[in-house]
């Protein structure tokens, strides 16, 4: 019997075009990613590399859960639905044939569907390079293995894991419906799983939990190189095997459980409930009620009453449908997790913020919410269709209109339920952190006026749909399949035009400090654009409402045209008109006043600056030696005004003819030249892009060449004065526009600076082939160049200044820069301040302007100097001030005392709009972010202090940056990033301890593997570094180890003779990162060479390993503890090919008891044994004597050295 | 009785149907040129499956389009004024669903405030009294998911009858009751038909002639004969005979005369042929029905010797 109905089976899916149509998605899918070249690939790995092909695979056997559900859910189902019982029962069929035969049958044609993507994945490598659509050299030749290993080893497990799930629960349930809710709660799993991974503690149980291997086989592989990605073929490791086993085993027992469940009569026998059948005594005494006449009403004010009614019944209908129910508790579990968590800097939490709410939200409960405005719409159009009622129903005297309106309206309904939902949940959340700064106007505005009006455009496209396509299903689809085309055109189409995709808004971000600030413009115009677009194309699709019987499309053709008229003309008029004229704003505002440029045209733009103006990257240009600034700002205008003087030398032997000066687009300003107006011509310019058709002649660069009057010869002086205005007109398309603020300028331009910028050049070589230039390899020369050694790296335009600052600004609001404050007054109901810098300084500035809080203190360093300490904050955000200023305080001590005094009288933080998340050290002067460090909970001793370390780091940067200036050599950035972060954390580590730090370098570990993982040029040696992972993350690890092996002295001294010989040095040769690498060299010694070559000079990785421990009791407190354990030493090249080598290096090997907390709570780890053993390659045991009960061991146990897998350092003793 | 907005007529209604036709996007012409006028009182649609009984039916109850022709309710554009014409409806469509979660009672509640009917007490009343009259009356409070097919054809009476509909259409509307249900339907749609117009379609034909004061016969999408009831029989008063035959002889029997009917009785084959003067050959002359009168239409059109 099995056979008969396997084969039935396989027969009735292979008539079916649902089946055809799912492989050819999937096969499309394979086929236009790869064709294409859109995958996750990083540019030096191919499109098709193995590691691409699993990761695209596993993702897209997730999607395959919708055809799983489709597939495995129907075939027990059909015969429910077409009541297929009653022949059924008729023949002889047994139980497992009927339940296996239907299984294998489908599950035989998921499989097949799910081989789609991976025939696309070949024929799309095969002809995507011969049409040019994805570059020849991005596919690697591979053969069919490649493409089916992923699918053998991964995809299968999941399909089957899906569909087993699915058909289990048909079988069990009866009821088809079921599935929605179990892809529900997948779903949830699997975002649960991901939500786990951001904590790098959980990640082990994480890549055991995921259902689906998503998670399981990113952290897996996360640390792949490029060379890895492009030639291994994912493992089947010991992990991924235990993942495969626990879910697989959990498929089985779910499967196991319905065949023994299941009983096929009472599974195919319909739902009935006895009734009773009522005696015959009744039924002559109801004969004779009588029907008496009705009085019917239809006035207005009853047909309102009917409306209402009828919205009423659309609502409960919904909020009360149990899926409803299960997908919104999805959506608000959450929800809750999102806000309870929410974002956390190193491990640390920030205060649950109302401003911060605003953007959880939108993390994953608003992907529920989509998903129940996505089906809800759909099935509250054909409420009445789905049951068969609306034969009746469409019979009844209610108009068209108050039928769909009312259906519109129960969704606003509904749509108004989801965006209160974060409000209630987010104030109790708030209340329950003891947090009352509640912000309701926060709330207000944005989930009522800006998320509300959102989902009611996501109803208005939704009901258009399902009216116009008429068909439940089809309409789910075609909607969805609107919703993903936007979202693909945006991400990979290059384009982004807001006023092409439907619903979308300019980005937006909600600030303490700036509220919504000028974002609130586009908003509102956006809204109300799509709101007409909307009106107009649901009152369309209106005229489409079908009642009673479905015609032929014909036929609702003429019923549309017949209803065109009267209300429908007017609404369509009204808003078509509105659609337009706020359409033309919107234009008017991005194309005409702004200057909208999408991606691409921005990538041609900037390789024709390349192009035409990189002649002149050597011209000679003369350096400023003093600037003197006069700007007023307008922060309710969004504008600066600029006057500044610049004196500007020939330090050059060559004369100069000609002054080459580049801005941004936006800034206007003339320039007068030892007293004459000079006029100029602008060697570049660009055609407009396409959309932006209004704006006539051409898209003029901001790169001038000023002819000068009189050359000027070497070593003489000019006066240049700029005078300029920045401002922002009207709003644009995309971007932040964050310089000029209502409250929070932080203003970086305002003066030209001169000739060509090499920094702006394309970088990826991809970019660069398609806009017809030759791949980029290094940015900087070599740290032997003398243009180089003679060259400041932040600004090329000068070398040390003098600086001083007249500004003003609106009343209320504080103006800083640079320099000490000498004036302050107010004129004309301005506010003015006068700063002077009296010692030389970087030409690296910034203006500020906001209400600030001020918070002062000061220090005494031990040259006896006294230090101003000042933090400029919001008003609510007193929260760390205390982290902040001890943070300077101790900082400003240790740092003048191990490496020079502290070269100013002054040290300032800022507070500046989360526009941005980053700090930034000028001059005595740092802005730094609201979203970093102001608002974290440190409640949690253990926790990181970042607040700390983080203002330790800029602060250092007045050392590391500001004292020695970086020179601009390939490298050089070392010298102000990694010492910073080194000495920043030692600074933490003798305020905290190291066990503060161990989660500090975990993740400064994870972000250096993780960063070299998906390099897209080559990774060069540390020495030579040029990314931030490499001058961040791995420079505080090896510096941090090398202290380790030569003391915390010998470095220190080392450092302060290299600051010493550089320390604000007005001449070059200014620093590289070679000349640090000598005087560290100095202070090693000859035992330890190996380290620095391996880590300065080499691209080095050890793979360390923990293999078993016992401890055996020696009596008096004493244990012997015997570890095993593997260690490995491989050098990297710049692709990241790796090659075991020999080594004879220092390794800790540590012994600890169980963990305790010290007096001040912290967490401590209690070493009974730390020391560092010479070891060579491979196996071995050690057996130490200790006295106290070992817990753990373990080899590098703090994780000092570059580990491939971190984590399997340490075990339990046994 | 009276609505506010409904069209009050002293004289008898009558409902006009003029030329209509209608072809199915799948090229079935479901009607034909169809020209009915049909009064005041019951009227009967009888005709095989797939007649355009039911397209007809629809049509005029406003859930279909037609292609050309016109409807009139007296002055009333039935095709037009759809929403004028709901006011009036009451409508028993042959197969519909309900909302498997809702007790009768609630939604014949709902429906009736949909058809205007506000007045809470005269609400309350009418629900009741109607569901005593399709004597669901003890099943008010059950879910509609719950009720056997009989209950729910009786639910959609209920509610084809609730406020004082004008014009009534009724498809099929014994299919699937007991013979008790089935009288006590007709007892209830004489009470409430005489001031109204009443469209019934039904294959049982002796049921039109107890009820119906008009009828019309119609195959594969055009009127064969609209006509009284009696009056038809009459017609084929002594035109009617019938004899016991032998399987065999069938087939040259249908050759030679106009059979009608074909019935199996103890073994043998009674056979009713049509024939305008006296056939002989065994064949004794019998009562005609109205039966006769529909097979005698419809055998020019289809085979309806079936065996």
């Amino acid at each position: 019997m099995f056979l008969q109905i396997f084969l039935f089976e396989l027969r009735y899916r292979l008539k079916r075009p649902a089946t055809y149509i799912y492989f050819l998605i999937f096969f499309l899918y394979g086929f236009i990613a790869l064709a294409s070249g859109s995958t996750p690939a990083s540019e030096k790995v191919f499109h098709n590399a193995p590691w691409t092909i699993a990761s695209a695979n596993i993702t897209f056997s997730l999607i395959m859960m919708l055809v799983c559900s489709a597939v495995m859910g129907v075939p027990l189902y059909r015969d429910i639905e077409h009541n297929t019982r009653n022949y059924l029962f008729s023949y002889p069929i047994t139980k497992a044939g009927y339940f296996w035969g239907r299984f294998l049958g489908s599950f035989v044609f998921v499989l097949i569907i799910g081989t789609g993507f991976n025939w696309g994945a070949i024929c799309g490598s095969a002809v995507g390079p011969s049409f040019g659509w994805v570059p020849a050299e991005r596919i690697g030749s591979y053969g069919l293995w490649n493409y089916f290993q992923p699918y053998f080893y991964f995809g299968i497990t999941n399909l089957l894991l899906a569909s087993s799930i699915f058909f289990s629960l048909v079988a069990l349930t009866r009821n088809v419906k079921v599935i929605y809710t179990a892809s529900i709660f997948l779903f949830i799993a699997y975002l649960l799983a991901a939500f786990l991974t951001a904590d790098l503690e959980k990640r082990e149980l994480v890549k055991l939990l995921d259902p689906f291997m998503l998670n399981t086989f990113d952290l897996e592989t996360r640390y792949y190189t490029p060379a890895e990605k492009n030639t291994m073929l994912v493992p089947f490791t010991k992990t991924i095997m235990l993942n495969r086993i626990i879910w697989l085993s959990v498929a089985f027992l779910i499967t196991l459980f319905a065949y023994f469940r299941f009983n096929f009569v009472r599974f195919l026998q319909p739902v009935t409930e006895k009734i009773k059948k009522s005696k015959k005594g009744e039924i002559e005494e109801n004969i004779q009620a009588k029907i008496t006449a009705v009085t019917q009403s239809f006035t207005p004010r009853e047909n309102r009453r009917i409306w209402w009614q009828l919205v009423k019944i659309e609502f409960l209908n919904v909020i009360k449908d149990p899926y409803f129910r299960a997908i919104l508790l999805g959506g608000v579990i959450f929800l809750v997790i999102d806000y309870w968590i929410g974002y956390t800097n190193y491990g640390v939490p920030d205060r649950p913020l109302t401003i911060f709410l605003m953007d959880y939200k939108n993390f994953n409960y608003q992907l529920f919410n989509f998903i129940i405005l996505l089906f809800y719409t759909g099935e509250a159009i054909h409420r009445e269709k789905t049951t068969g009622f609306h034969i009746i129903n469409d019979a009844l005297p209610v108009s068209n209109f108050r039928f769909f309106t009312s259906k519109l309206a129960g969704l606003i309904g509904v749509a108004v339920i989801l965006v209160s939902i974060p409000l209630v949940s987010g104030v109790l959340i708030q209340t329950l952190k003891g947090h009352t700064i509640y912000q309701l106007d926060v709330y207000l505005k944005e989930l009522y006026l800006i998320t509300l009006p959102g989902y009611i455009l996501m109803i208005l496209l939704s009901f258009t749909v399902h009216l116009i396509v008429n068909n439940k299903f089809a309409g789910h689809g075609v909607a969805l399949a609107i919703w993903i085309t936007m979202s693909m055109l945006r991400n990979f189409g290059e384009m982004d035009y807001n006023l092409f995709y439907y619903s979308y808004l300019p980005g937006y971000r909600w600030s303490d400090i700036n509220g919504l600030g000028h974002f609130a413009a586009p908003l509102f115009w956006f809204t109300l654009y799509w709101m007409f677009f909307g009106i107009v194309m649901l009152t369309l699709a209106f005229l489409f409402y079908q009642r009673g019987v479905t015609g032929s499309f014909k036929e609702r053709w003429r019923v549309a045209r017949q209803r065109l008229k009267g209300a429908p003309v007017i609404i369509i008029a009204i808003c078509l008109l509105g659609w337009i004229a706020t359409g033309a704003w919107n234009y008017y505002n991005v194309s005409v006043l702004n200057n909208y440029k999408s991606s691409s045209t921005n990538n041609r733009n900037t390789a024709l600056f390349e192009k035409t103006l990189k002649k002149y990257e050597n011209m000679v240009q003369p350096k400023v030696v003093s600037v003197k600034v006069n700007a007023d700002i307008y922060p309710d205008d969004r504008s600066i005004k600029m006057h500044s003087v610049l004196t500007v030398v020939n330090k050059s032997g060559e004369p100069i003819k000609e002054l080459h000066l580049s801005a941004s687009g936006d800034l206007k300003y003339t320039l007068v030249y030892n007293g004459k107006l000079l006029s100029y011509n602008s060697p570049l310019s660009f055609d407009h892009a396409a959309i932006n058709f209004l704006k006539s002649g051409k898209d003029t660069f901001n790169y001038r060449i000023y002819q000068l009057p009189e050359t000027l010869q070497p070593a003489d002086t000019a006066l240049m004065e700029v005078h300029s205005v920045t401002a922002y007109n009207g709003f644009v398309n995309n971007g932040f526009n964050r310089e000029i603020l209502y409250d929070g300028t932080f203003f970086s331009g305002g003066i030209p600076s001169f000739g060509y910028n090499a920094d702006s050049e394309l970088s990826s070589d991809e970019k660069r082939k398609k806009n017809g230039l030759k791949p980029k390899n290094d940015e900087y020369p070599p740290q032997s160049d003398v243009k180089g050694k003679s060259t400041m790296l932040f600004n090329d335009d000068a070398d040390l200044i003098q600086f001083e600052s007249t500004l003003s600004t609106k009343a209320g609001q504080i103006a800083i820069a640079p320099g000490y404050l000498q004036k302050q007054w107010t004129e004309n109901g301005r506010s003015y301040f006068q700063y002077i810098q009296d010692t030389k300084i970087q030409f690296f500035l910034s203006i500020i302007s906001g209400n600030f809080d001020v918070f002062k203190d000061s220090v005494t360093i031990s040259n006896g100097n006294k230090i101003k300490i000042e933090i400029y904050h919001h008003k609510n955000h007193k929260f760390n001030l205390q982290r902040f200023n001890i943070s300077l305080k101790d900082g400003l001590e240790y740092f003048s005392d191990s490496y020079g005094p502290y070269q100013f009288r002054q040290m300032r933080i800022i507070e500046f709009p989360r526009y941005e998340t980053f700090a930034q050290s000028f001059p005595n002067t740092v802005p730094y972010s609201e979203a970093f460090g102001w608002v974290g909970d440190f409640s949690d001793p253990d926790k990181f202090d970042y607040t700390y370390w983080v203002t330790a780091h800029e602060l250092a940067h007045q050392w590391w940056g500001h004292q020695v200036v970086p020179n601009k050599t390939r490298g050089s950035n070392l010298i102000s990033e990694s010492l910073a972060e080194y000495t920043a954390l030692l600074l933490s580590e003798r305020k905290y301890g190291a066990d503060n730090m161990k989660r500090f370098l975990k993740e400064e570990l994870d972000g250096y593997l993780r960063g070299r993982a998906s390099e897209s040029k080559k990774e060069n040696t540390y020495i030579n570094c040029n990314r931030a992972y490499q001058w961040y993350q791995k420079g505080s690890l090896i510096l941090y180890g090398l202290r380790d092996l030569i003391g915390e002295k010998a470095l220190n001294t080392a450092l302060r003779e290299f600051r010493d010989s550089f320390a604000l040095k007005e001449n070059p040769p200014f620093a590289g990162s070679d000349d640090l690498y000598r005087f560290i060299q100095k202070h090693t010694p000859d035992s330890i060479n190996y380290y620095l070559t391996d880590t300065w000079e080499k691209i080095t990785l050890y793979d360390n390993r923990f293999l078993s421990a016992s401890a055996k009791d020696a009596g008096n407190g004493y244990y012997d503890v015997t570890i095993n354990f593997s260690t490995k030493k491989f050098y990297a090249d710049s692709t990241g090919k790796e090659t075991e080598a020999m080594m004879n290096d220092y390794i800790d090997i540590g012994i600890f008891a169980a963990e305790s907390r010290n007096k001040e709570n912290l967490k401590q780890t209690n070493p009974l044994y730390l020391q560092k053993h010479k070891l060579t390659p491979g196996t071995k045991t050690l057996t130490i004597r200790i006295k106290g009960k070992p817990e753990k061991a373990g080899i590098d146990p703090y994780n000092k050295l570059i580990d491939r897998i971190p984590n399997d350092n340490i075990g339990g003793v046994d | 009785m009276q609505s506010i907005f409904s069209i009050q007529t002293l004289s008898t209604m009558q409902l006009t149907i003029n030329g209509l036709s209608k072809t199915y996007p799948n090229g079935v012409q479901a009607l034909k040129n169809v020209t009915l006028t049909i009064p005041q009182g019951m009227f009967g649609l009888l005709g095989p499956n797939g007649a355009g009984k039911s397209s007809l039916m629809r049509t005029i109850a406003t859930l279909q389009e037609a292609d050309s022709g016109t409807i009139f309710l007296d002055d009333l554009d039935v095709l037009i004024k759809k929403e004028e014409v709901r006011k009036q409806l009451g409508y028993l469509p042959q197969e519909f669903g309900v909302y498997p979660r809702v007790t009768a009672e609630q939604m014949l509640t709902h429906i009736a405030s949909l058809k205007g009917i506000n007045n809470g007490k005269q609400q309350k009343e009418i629900v009741a009294a109607l569901l005593q009259r399709v004597n669901l009356y003890k099943e008010r409070k059950k879910n509609l998911g719950t009720y056997s097919g009989g209950m729910k054809q009786r639910f959609g009476i209920a509610q084809a009858l609730l406020g004082n509909p004008k014009l009534i259409i009724v498809d099929e509307p014994t299919a699937g009751l007991d013979p008790a249900e089935r009288n006590r339907f007709y007892n209830l749609l004489s009470e409430l038909g005489t001031n109204t117009i009443v469209i019934l379609s039904t294959h049982i034909v002796e049921d039109v002639r107890t009820l119906c004061s008009d009828f019309a016969i119609i195959c594969n999408g055009e009127v064969l004969r609209h006509d009284n009831p009696d009056e038809a029989v009459n017609h084929l008063q002594g035109k009617i005979f019938v004899k016991s035959v032998d399987k065999s002889t069938i087939q040259n029997l249908k050759e030679e005369y106009e059979v009608i009917s074909v019935q199996m009785k103890s073994g043998q084959l009674s056979v009713r042929i049509y024939s305008d003067t006296e056939p002989g050959n065994g064949f004794v002359p019998t009562a005609s029905s109205l039966e006769d009168v529909y097979f005698h239409q419809i055998s020019s059109r289809m085979d309806v010797i079936t065996l």
